[in-house]
């Protein structure tokens, strides 16, 4: 019987064998095998992306130099389509709409769903009959929930009659000055449950033994809170706000169903005057520019986000 | 098992016979049908007796005068006929059955929101399009009124436009500018006895280029509806169908049907207007045909007669709009938008229905969103719209429309004269799908028109408005969408009351201005 790794004639016969040599060979072709699956499996994907994702992007970059109306060839424009989103009277109201829409919707629903996440962290009674209520909002539809809103915000809704319980003046809640506000109001409920999901995740990670240190160090309730809660918070405080930022520069369904844009141009969101100029006014080109202008908006704004965040966040 | 090889000679002789197969299939294709029929006439000896007169020379000799008989001979011949027949070849050229038409399908395109509708165009009108002709399939599609356009413009863009395809009127200029749609001047001229009874025909012609573009399938217009148990109690009688409410007269009469949870009247000493129990007006200014009929009332107009430029700082215009907003904020009988919608969260028809206002200029049309009578205990009446310096409505229609790039435009303008011609399907496009009046005035009369299940139980207002010509198109123009969102954008700071008409129609003008001279270059149309 042959030993293992006694060698043999046979071996004896074949020379001095360099045992690298056969790994390397095996491992080499192991792994341009592995590519060649790898890549074959990530085939149906790549294509989608190139097709669905990469042609589009590049398409309406292209489409956003010209003046093309869906029927007739497209016409070389330049920068043309551009300068105008920075004159044109509807696109800057669309932009401030959609910049005060970010400034106030992007905290405030932050801080709320927190505040809500930090409450239903709690060991209460019917923890899950809350959490799924809360979360409701989430799987509705954003059509009917934006149709409930518009009877909700009615002159004569359930607003101003809960403000009339206390005596206080009905409210124009769509009225020029109110309407984007009262917007602002349905999305903060709207994504409240989904911000709180993200929250519980994070504050039910944040070790155990940091809390009890703090209470080592005489930490009361706050100083826990302000001194671990808060720091180990940080990375999802950037996740939330960088989603939240992209997320709001999109808003479109609220405005379209519940004032269409008006009064005026009062709850005209930049979505909405790209779905307009695209869909509504055959100026393809037009819309394309104004998507990669609110791109060149979040991008900004994202990368702003990034930047700071080696201040402010705190990774274990 | 081993196979045996493809040789050669195998491959050669497997194409020969294949060839001679082809050719031999090929000579199978259709021809003429050249029927040789031999025609073999099969008879009957038959006797037929012919009297044949022999004529015998005969020597008369006359020596005396003795008459001797002589014996006449009188020989009878008959005569035996044979026929011999040579067989002989008749040929008989049988002509074959007229070729059927070219089997066509079409694919039509149409946005609606009701249903009843969906169901009745593709299951009935469809249905008896294509009894009638039978070579024509008709593939229909409907869309929602809110996804039509987005849908019809991608679809153009992609080279997939339905044959014929359903559009507002007013935004036809547009996809004519852009070359989208057919010029049906042959069809019309060719079909004019048809559709002579489509007047609206001339809502299809384009202003710019005076061509045909669209065939009327329908008429909306406005006329104002009313809660005749208020204006009863109020002891107010309708307008007569002649004599339209002058503009004072109707402020008159809605200042009475406005009142406060008091029973004050709008002018009377505290008079709450936050606690209005019942409005005598009611305005929207968040569509057009409810926008500009005080602007036609008083000899305005929005856009000029060339579709060019916007005409909001006529005089008449602004004086129109303002006498509009003042129903809201001077006279105080009508409410403002906010209220409006208010009262309108429980539909289109909710002022009329709920209780809140006495009376409505509505658009004839969507007719199954009317409640049924039965289930009211009021009547909803309707009369003439109002004058001003003249007696006036706004109206628009929809229009069909063959795609330019249709492949097959005899048939989709054989469907399209269909809809309007077919007496029943037009007449049932009014009452079963919610279209508005129907194209062909053949049908406007009441008793072509039934007994109708919803309200307004009359529509002789807006018939007599049509046939008055107290109805003003609503003025088209290529750049409709874009062009009215601008303007209204600025009419509703004075409708919300945030600042003077007079003001308004200074950046209405502008905005709207703006908007046409873009486009116009855009489309390089000058």
């Amino acid at each position: 019987m042959q030993v293992r790794g006694s060698g043999g004639a046979a071996a004896a016969s074949a020379g001095p064998v360099n045992p690298l040599r056969g790994l390397r060979q095996f491992l080499g072709r192991n792994i341009i095998q592995e590519q060649l699956w790898g890549l074959l499996l990530m085939l149906p994907y790549l294509i989608n992306l190139l097709l669905f994702t990469a042609g589009p992007i590049i398409a309406a970059f292209l489409i956003s130099f010209t003046n093309y109306d869906l029927i007739r060839r497209p016409e070389w424009l330049g920068f043309e389509n551009y300068t105008l989103g920075a004159t044109d009277k509807q696109t800057i109201a669309a932009f401030k709409n959609t910049g005060y829409y970010v400034l106030w919707y992007v905290p405030s629903s932050m801080i709320i769903s927190l505040l809500l996440a930090i409450g239903l962290n709690e060991r209460i009674r019917g923890i899950t009959f809350y959490r799924t209520l809360f979360f409701l909002p989430v799987v509705a539809s954003g059509v009917a929930t934006a149709l409930l809103w518009r009877f909700i915000f009615n002159k004569r809704g359930v607003l101003n009659w809960v403000l009339d319980l206390f005596g206080l003046d009905a409210v124009q809640w769509l009225g020029f000055e109110m309407a984007l506000n009262s917007i602002i109001i349905m999305s903060v409920w709207q994504g409240l449950g989904i911000l709180m999901m993200y929250w519980l995740a994070g504050l039910q990670g944040v070790p155990q033994h940091l809390y009890e240190a703090a209470e080592i160090d005489g930490g009361g309730r706050w100083a826990k809170f302000r001194h671990v809660t808060v720091p180990m918070l940080t990375p999802f405080v950037l996740l939330l706000m960088i989603l939240g930022v992209i997320g709001s520069f999109q808003v479109f369904t609220a405005s379209y169903i519940i004032t269409g844009g008006g009064p005026g141009y009062a709850t005209l969101t930049l979505a909405l005057q790209i779905y307009r100029m695209g869909f509504e006014n055959f100026r393809m080109g037009y819309a394309a520019a104004l998507a990669y202008m609110m791109f060149l908006a979040v991008f900004i704004v994202t990368m702003i986000q990034w930047w700071a965040q080696k201040y402010w966040v705190h990774y274990e | 098992m081993r196979k045996s090889p493809i040789t050669r000679r195998r491959l050669l002789a497997a194409g020969f016979v294949g060839t001679a197969a082809a050719a031999a299939l090929a000579g199978c294709g259709e021809t003429q049908i050249v029927e040789k029929e031999v025609v073999k006439v099969v008879t009957q000896e038959v006797p037929v007796e012919r009297v044949v007169t022999q004529i015998v020379e005969k020597a008369k000799v006359v020596e005396k005068e003795v008459p001797v008989e002589v014996q006449k001979v009188v020989t009878q011949i008959v005569e035996k006929e044979t026929i011999v027949e040579k067989e002989k070849i008749v040929e008989k050229v049988v002509t074959a059955a007229p070729m059927a038409p070219k089997a066509v399908t079409i694919e039509v395109s149409f946005p609606a929101n009701n249903p009843a509708n969906i169901d009745y165009i593709k299951n009935t009108v469809n249905a008896r399009f294509m009894a009638a002709n039978p070579h024509i399939t008709v593939e229909s599609e409907t869309v929602p009124w809110g996804e039509w356009s987005p849908k019809l413009r991608t679809r153009l863009a992609a080279d997939e436009a339905p044959d014929v395809f359903l559009n507002d009127e007013i935004i036809m200029p547009g996809y004519v500018a852009r070359g989208a749609i057919l010029a049906l001047d042959e069809f019309a001229k060719r079909d004019a006895e048809q559709i002579a009874n489509v007047p609206m025909l001339d809502r299809g012609m384009d202003n710019r280029t005076g061509k045909r573009y669209g065939l009327s399938r329908n008429a909306i217009g406005t006329a104002m509806t009313y809660n005749a148990r208020m204006l009863e109690e109020a002891g107010i009688e309708p307008a007569p169908l002649n004599s339209p409410w002058t503009w004072d007269e109707y402020l008159e009469n809605v200042r009475v049907l406005t009142f406060d949870t008091s029973g004050r009247h709008p002018g009377d000493a505290g008079f709450d207007l936050d606690n209005v129990e019942q409005w005598g007006a009611y305005l929207r200014d968040n569509w057009v045909t409810q926008i500009v009929p005080t602007v036609y009332q008083n000899d305005g107009e929005i856009i000029d007669a060339q579709a060019r430029n916007s005409t909001f700082n006529l005089a008449e215009t602004e004086a129109g709009l303002k006498w509009r907003n003042d129903l809201m904020y001077v006279h105080m009988v009508a409410p403002d938008p906010d209220e409006t919608a208010a009262i309108e969260s429980g539909g289109y028809h909710a002022p009329l229905i709920n209780g809140r206002a006495a009376m409505y200029e509505h658009l004839l049309g969507q007719e199954s969103h009317w409640p049924d009578p039965a289930s009211l205990d009021f009547e909803i009446g309707s009369m003439v719209g109002l004058s001003g310096t003249r007696p006036s409505n706004s109206f628009f229609s929809h229009q069909m429309h063959v795609a330019k790039s249709s492949a097959h435009p005899e048939e989709a303008w054989m469907y399209m004269v269909f809809q309007v011609t077919d007496e029943q399907s037009a007449l049932e496009i009014y009452t079963k799908a919610d279209y508005g009046l129907p194209a062909n005035t053949k049908l406007w009369t009441p008793s072509a028109l039934g007994a109708r299940s919803q309200y307004p139980t009359s529509i002789d207002p807006w018939l007599h408005e049509l046939d008055q010509g107290w109805m003003n198109g609503l003025g088209t123009n290529v750049a409709w969408v874009e062009w009215y969102v601008a303007w209204r954008a600025e009419y509703q700071e004075s409708s919300f009351n945030r600042r003077p008409i007079s003001e308004s129609v200074v950046k209405m003008q502008e905005e709207s201005q703006k908007v046409l001279d873009r486009v116009f270059k855009d489309l390089q149309l000058e």
